[in-house]
């Protein structure tokens, strides 16, 4: 046995405590992320590095003590330890509570559990092993020694990713033979309730389709469907063995495509009897390498229907025309609101946005409907004619489905149209708002170039007076960006009587693009925040009668700063 | 006067309907209300899938917030239908007892209650369903009876029946969603032809309203084919059944509460008009979100935040002293016990005034109204008379003749 003095086991003790409590707290915080990052190892790594999420407060004080550690003796060493780590203790304790801060808190799942228990395991181990070399590597010297013990300490703090990476990796083969497990449950329930399953995929407006066709069917026939974007096989697995029920007729299975074979995989889980492709686009082209790879992906689940199925797809996208004509079923249906296509099953027209909401007509089988609905833009009629077709493809009568897109309402953000008083648009803190009553359309959610156009489209055609536009411009699209936003700027010119331009991020592309377009100087206005145009809006600009529309909002650009 | 002598109350909210969160705020503001000198408030939560729990972390309002999750804190209580018990037993699985097949399983631990209030809205609470269950269970509780709840709670049956009383009331056609079967030679266009062939219902603009559901939920106006097929089918997502009244141009709703006296005689509050936030028919959001729950941080209040106008000064006397009229009839005639809120619709046309629906438990239990009343009753006290009303019903109830013996099984 090496002999060390009591202050230097005192010392040891002190920092390995710490380092474990300290442990404990860190992990559950990097698992927040881990669990955002759907527990794959190199998201979380790009995650990682990305944001630099290493620990940047323990490992500088402990430098403290490992420096004094070549000058400092016994209980006053002790002491210096005791005050270091204790401040560190209180620092790491003091950071955000991943079960309860952020926007998406840790949930602790079992899966949760067994990761952090397995890490905690391991970090111990390493730990031991690492304390014993450094016991008889120290060779009795207690300066190397505790030099030694400061040093892991610091390694140790920083490896804490490590270790929740292998545990991850270590727990793999059974958490996959657990899923397996559940998605056999989830097979065998469906088996017993068999209802007819309506898969449904595409590039975008899967959730939106789905959420109307279960409205659609449910009106007739009880209609099972998983809420919200729930679309991954676990996911779904999870919802089945959950809240399916004996009485559902009907199954509306939302299926994204995530790699080629993914969808493959869930109509093994749900075998689709029916389908519906609304789109083949370039969301997630770098995923996929190409567009045929897209395709291919997405046809997985015109493939899985069977010859006596039912197809439905979009007319309207050369992608998605290909693949009806690639794959047939019995019942193969076209739709779009092309006027100029012949080759259309049900087709859209004479569509007008007025100011409660979207008047259209219908042509299916030989029959015109008229129909009306609350949802705006050319995107979201698209989702609405698309469950409309397949509704009426498996036995719901059009009158049903037209009554319940007569009742459909707009998600919060995504085009909402909302009537009221000027006073609607901000909170004006005592300044009294302009009077009289504006339209707002609301589109602050996550635009794209497409979901754009598509709203100064209805900015365009909505009756009312003076059209004012409200936006930060796009984000996400690498470096189409600059292209794009100057893009749809350029055409926001032609319908604007006024555009108010927010923040830094697009500015000069849209003021480019305003130029270009022809609005004239005074047709446009800059300002640094949302909050405060509004404002501008509400207190000076707007007069009774007024379209203001709201495209996209950056909020989330300021938030989620990563500090370890 | 000590703990053990307050009465247990088991306030009762939540539960399995639509209305779920506006009872939880009205049974939440009714614990505040309580005297708790002489009160001691058991809360009882039911969620929306029908189970029962209790707690003091029910309280608060952030609790909520942690659905699912939270309820594990809970204690998960059952009202037995076994008379005698009177109180809850704990549904706790820990419990079982040490080697129950050598020692027996233990008994539930049972909760003491002296009185029961059901605070819920809308289906399994105000209909008479859980007044079936403390019927069963012999035990005292606050409001309705089963047959005057769910007579309440039916728009169309209620309308009927009062109808025959001589209470005015708007032409009315009640729909089976049975009717909408193609099977059985039903769907949309028979619905709808039945609908506009019914005396009364030939023209637009029409109202329809699920037949048992409260709280604005379901509600459609319908001005032409298209809107009438939309509110169709919005009915039909939540009840089984619908009703359909004409819209009248200009009308006023009116409103009054009822409350059981301490004798036969009920008494009547003022009357309010409710405001609907763009004119129109009121929303969902009208009546529970606007009145104080839009800004976050402040608590929705419930009925209680809704924009009214009470005691309205420029109503014509002879229309206030007609709905107190109206509404004590009412209560009587259908048999009501508690607090009622009636609300009468005046046509502003035809100068006459309807009975719409009665809410035999409504939100924030109509306290608003009687805190303006002559004289005034406070919320407080209110909660004490109807506790002390229910207690007395459930004695007199307790000593009617029950058993007659077995004489027609061993007849000799």
């Amino acid at each position: 046995m090496l002999s060390y003095t009591l202050p230097a086991v005192l010392i040891v003790s002190v920092v390995i405590t710490v380092a474990l409590l300290v442990f404990r707290k860190r992990n559950l915080r990097y698992l927040q992320y881990f669990q955002q990052e759907e527990y794959e190892n190199g998201r979380f790594l790009n995650w990682y590095l990305e944001n630099r999420a290493w620990d940047k407060v323990a490992s500088p004080l402990v430098l403290i003590p490992l420096l004094a550690a070549f000058f400092f003796k016994d209980w006053l060493m002790l002491l210096l330890v005791i005050i270091i780590e204790g401040i560190l203790l209180f620092l790491v304790f003091a950071e955000e509570d991943p079960l309860k801060a952020g926007k998406l808190t840790l949930k602790m799942t079992d899966r949760v559990k067994r990761i952090h228990r397995l890490a905690t395991m391991f970090y111990i181990v390493a730990y031991a092993v690492l304390t014993v070399l450094a016991y008889y590597g120290a060779g009795g010297v207690e300066t190397n020694f505790l030099v030694a013990i400061l040093v892991i300490q610091i390694l140790l703090l920083q490896s804490t990713p490590l270790w929740l990476l292998a545990s991850n990796a270590a727990l793999d083969p059974y958490e996959k033979s657990l899923q397996e497990n559940f998605a056999n449950q989830a097979r065998a329930v469906l088996k017993e309730i068999d209802p007819t399953v309506i898969g449904i995929t595409g590039s975008y407006g899967k959730t939106s389709t789905k959420i109307l066709l279960k409205d659609i069917i449910g009106a007739v026939y009880p209609t099972f469907s998983t809420p919200g974007s729930v679309n991954t096989y676990m996911g779904v697995t999870r919802k089945i063995r959950e809240e399916m029920k004996p009485e559902h007729k009907f199954a509306v299975i939302e299926m994204g495509a995530y790699y080629e074979g993914s969808i493959k995989r869930m109509c093994s889980l749900t075998p689709p009897r029916c389908g519906i492709v609304t789109t083949v686009g370039l969301a997630h082209l770098e995923r996929f390498g190409s567009q045929e790879t897209i395709y291919r992906a997405k046809s997985e689940l015109a493939q899985a229907i069977p010859e006596d199925g039912v197809l439905v797809v979009n007319g309207d996208n050369a992608y998605t025309r290909k693949m009806a004509r690639e794959f047939p079923k019995k019942t193969t249906l076209l739709y779009g609101l092309d006027s100029d296509s012949s080759e259309l099953d049900a087709r859209m027209f004479d569509i007008n946005y007025g100011e409660e909401g979207t008047s259209f007509k219908v042509s299916f089988r030989g029959e015109v409907h008229e129909g009306f609905t609350r949802l705006l833009g050319r995107p979201m009629l698209e989702n609405v004619l698309g469950a409309f077709t397949m509704a009426c493809a498996v036995g719901v009568p059009p009158e049903v489905a037209l009554a319940v897109i007569r009742n459909a309402k707009p998600e919060p953000n995504r085009l909402e149209l909302q009537r009221g008083h000027i006073g609607i648009l901000a909170h004006t803190n005592g300044t009294p708002p302009q009077d009289g009553n504006i339209i707002r359309l609301n589109d602050a959610y996550n635009s794209n170039p497409v979901g754009f156009g598509a709203a100064l489209e209805v900015l365009a055609q909505i009756p009312g007076g003076r059209k004012i536009l409200v936006t930060p411009g796009m984000i996400e699209l690498g470096e189409m960006q600059f292209k794009e936003n100057k893009e749809c700027a350029r055409n926001a010119a032609s319908v604007c009587d006024f555009v108010l331009v927010i923040g830094d991020t697009n500015s000069e592309a849209l003021l480019e693009g305003l130029k270009e377009g022809g609005l004239a100087e005074d047709g446009y206005r800059r300002f640094s925040e949302m909050k405060e145009a509004l404002y501008f809006l509400a207190t000076e600009y707007c007069r009774s009668g007024d379209v203001v529309l709201i495209e996209n909002d950056l909020p989330d650009l300021y938030e989620g700063v990563v500090k370890f | 006067m000590t703990n053990s002598e307050r009465k247990r109350i088991a306030v009762l909210f939540g539960g399995r309907s639509v209305e779920h969160e506006i009872s939880i705020i009205t049974g939440l503001q009714l614990i505040e209300a309580m005297d708790t000198v002489s009160l001691e408030p058991v809360p009882v939560y039911i969620t929306t899938d029908g189970r029962w729990y209790t707690g003091n972390e029910l309280l608060r309002r952030d609790f909520y917030k942690g659905l699912p999750g939270c309820l594990s804190s809970l204690k998960e209580v059952v009202l037995m239908p076994i008379p005698g018990k009177g109180g809850l037993s704990v549904l706790s699985e820990k419990k079982k007892g040490l080697m129950p097949e050598i020692f027996g399983a233990r008994e539930p631990d049972l909760i003491p209650v002296d009185v029961y209030i059901p605070a819920f809205h809308g289906s399994y609470g105000e209909d008479g369903c859980v007044q079936g269950l403390f019927e069963m269970a012999d035990v005292a509780y606050v409001g309705c009876n089963v047959l005057s709840a769910s007579m309440g709670m039916n728009k169309y049956h209620c309308k009927m029946f009062l109808k025959s009383h001589d209470i005015p009331v708007l032409p009315a056609v009640l729909i089976d969603k049975e009717e909408m079967d193609p099977a059985s030679g039903g769907g949309l266009k028979a619905v709808k032809e039945r609908i506009l062939s019914t005396p009364g219902l030939e023209s637009f603009p029409l109202f329809l309203k699920p037949a048992s559901l409260g709280s604005s939920i379901g509600l459609g106006k319908a001005r032409n084919d298209g809107e009438l097929d939309a509110a169709i089918i919005e009915a039909f997502k939540y009840d089984s059944a619908l009703i359909v009244e004409p819209c009248l141009d200009e009308k006023m709703e009116i409103n009054i509460s009822v409350m059981e006296g301490d004798g036969p005689a009920p008494r009547a509050s003022v009357v309010e008009i409710p405001v609907a936030e763009e004119g129109g028919e009121l929303t969902y959001e009208d009546k529970y979100i606007r009145g104080g729950g839009k800004k976050s941080g402040s608590l929705s209040q419930g009925m209680a935040g809704l924009t009214r106008i009470i005691d309205p000064a420029d109503l014509d006397p002879k229309y206030k002293e007609l709905a107190r009229e109206f509404g004590l009839k009412i209560f009587k005639l259908l048999g009501c016990s508690g607090t009622a809120r009636i609300d009468l619709m005046l046509d502003l046309k035809g100068d006459q005034l309807y009975f719409n629906e009665i809410n035999t438990l409504p939100g924030s239990m109509a306290y608003y109204l009687w805190a303006k009343s002559d004289p005034v009753v406070l919320y407080t006290d209110m909660i004490s008379h109807i506790i002390g009303r229910a207690e007395l019903r459930c004695r007199t109830k307790r000593a009617l003749e029950r058993k007659i013996g077995f004489k027609a099984l061993f007849k000799q």
